[in-house]
């Protein structure tokens, strides 16, 4: 299935990113597999890490980490924010 | 609260005229306005989210606002901090604060603290107020008041920005089917994620704050419509979007039995030779009935706990079904007391209890 990424914030660079992936990938696996797709390429340097703790969400709900993702989505970025 | 804001007292001090244009509005009307009047919030944080969140819940007439902070005002604060001039500098933001919105709204109780807000002093805080304003600037405050307002069943309105973003929600934590911050935030952000490392704009912050005051004045009014959702928001993109929260099944903050606490039956408690009952559920709940040898004690046990006990003794404790007494002994346990949850709580044992008739 193809996964499209769309990215809020810190993670904005990463809006338009696609990977393929299986069906019935949870949103922990889609993570790994979204961080070492962008590992080695420089330009993802500064957001590499802050995908560890970047909350992944369909359309309208935010999901958690063992949630699967069955066919061809958008997944939104939430990057973590405390300033205030 | 004093009530000179009720009735006919409105009209003749002039409240009419100054909340008009709001109690007209279909959603607002009396009824609405004399509840904002009667409803007390406590603001934790007062930097750049409460500038904006204060700013309207003052206009709008909010009966008493409890500020706490014990920040003071810097001159790099003041892009975002709109509530400080640069009189303000080195000064207490809570007091700073209290003083400017009380020139905006006299008839609107406004207390400051000039403290930290931590576990020691946060539960009793936010016992006594309707609703949290989380606009607080780190992790680890956001922490204490999601813990904070789980052991009370507080709501409680979460915000936070950084760069161009923001994000905000409503937290309704007296439904026990609602989410806490950490149902989606579940761990640390990673490395330095605040305003002084990253940069902010101001802008971005007024209007997440903005949203933050929007979202108190529904709840405070009576409308839900809004609540458990995270709203984030993207200035650079002018983007904003709404996201449905749901509890998260392995939340520690509500799961039924939390893994790796210690849990003791009523049964097995005869058999130890020193141990001290504390009963953490409400005085009302206390006075109908209570178990044998039980003490009460509020929830706030965490604020004084090492004038009262030491961290030799066995301390174990219960509310009605666990939830809050888990919170309550994994906390203890932190602060590295002998603390037990008593398995099943009082309802276990009910049929046990000292009551009132009795
Ligand atoms: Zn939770």
């Amino acid at each position: 299935m193809q996964i499209y990424f769309h990215g809020f914030g810190a993670t904005r660079i990463l809006s338009g990113y696609m990977l393929e992936i299986d069906p019935l990938t949870s949103i922990a696996g889609i993570r790994k597999k979204l961080m070492q797709s962008i590992e080695a390429q420089e330009k993802y340097a500064s957001v590499y890490d802050i995908l560890s703790t970047t909350v992944f969400a369909t359309e309208q709900q935010v999901f958690s980490d063992e949630q699967l993702i069955v066919s061809d989505t958008t997944l939104h970025l939430l990057p973590p924010v405390c300033g205030g | 609260m004093d009530k000179p804001y009720l009735g006919q007292s409105c009209l003749e001090q002039g409240y009419l005229a100054r909340y008009l244009a709001q109690q007209i509005l279909p959603e607002i009307g009396k009824i609405g306005q004399d509840k904002l009047m009667a409803s007390k919030v406590l603001v934790v944080g007062c930097g750049g989210l409460a500038a904006s969140a204060l700013t309207y819940l003052t206009a709008a007439g909010v009966g008493e606002l409890t500020l706490i902070d014990d920040d003071v005002v810097e001159l790099g604060n003041l892009n975002r901090q709109i509530l400080f001039t640069e009189a303000d500098v080195g000064q207490n933001k809570a007091e700073s604060a209290k003083l400017r919105l009380s020139q905006q709204n006299q008839h609107v109780k406004i207390n400051a603290i000039t403290q930290k807000f931590n576990l020691a002093n946060g539960l009793s805080l936010v016992n006594c107020h309707d609703l949290v304003l989380d606009c607080s600037d780190a992790y680890s405050s956001k922490l204490a008041i999601n813990y904070c307002c789980s052991l009370t069943r507080k709501p409680w309105v979460y915000a936070s920005v950084l760069g161009w973003d923001g994000q905000a929600a409503l937290l309704t934590l007296h439904n026990r089917h609602a989410p806490c911050y950490k149902c989606w935030q579940e761990s640390a952000p990673h490395g330095l994620r605040n305003c002084e490392a990253n940069g902010v704009l101001g802008a971005a912050v007024s209007t997440v704050g903005s949203h933050q005051a929007g979202l108190a004045l529904q709840y405070l009014l009576g409308y839900l419509h809004n609540a458990n959702c995270l709203w984030v928001f993207d200035l650079w993109a002018m983007e904003q979007k709404k996201f449905q929260l749901s509890k998260r099944h392995n939340c520690k903050f509500h799961s039924d039995k939390l893994e790796n606490l210690p849990f003791c039956s009523y049964e097995e408690l005869r058999l130890w030779d020193e141990y001290i009952l504390l009963d953490i559920r409400s005085g009302d709940e206390w006075d109908i009935g209570h178990l044998p040898q039980a003490r009460h004690v509020s929830p706030g046990i965490l604020m004084e706990v090492e004038k009262y006990y030491k961290t030799t003794q066995n301390l174990v404790i219960y509310c009605n079904q666990n939830t809050l007494s888990q919170l309550v002994v994994e906390n203890l346990r932190n602060l590295g007391y002998r603390a037990f949850v008593l398995d099943g709580g009082y309802q276990a044992y009910a049929h046990l209890a000292v009551r009132k008739l009795d």
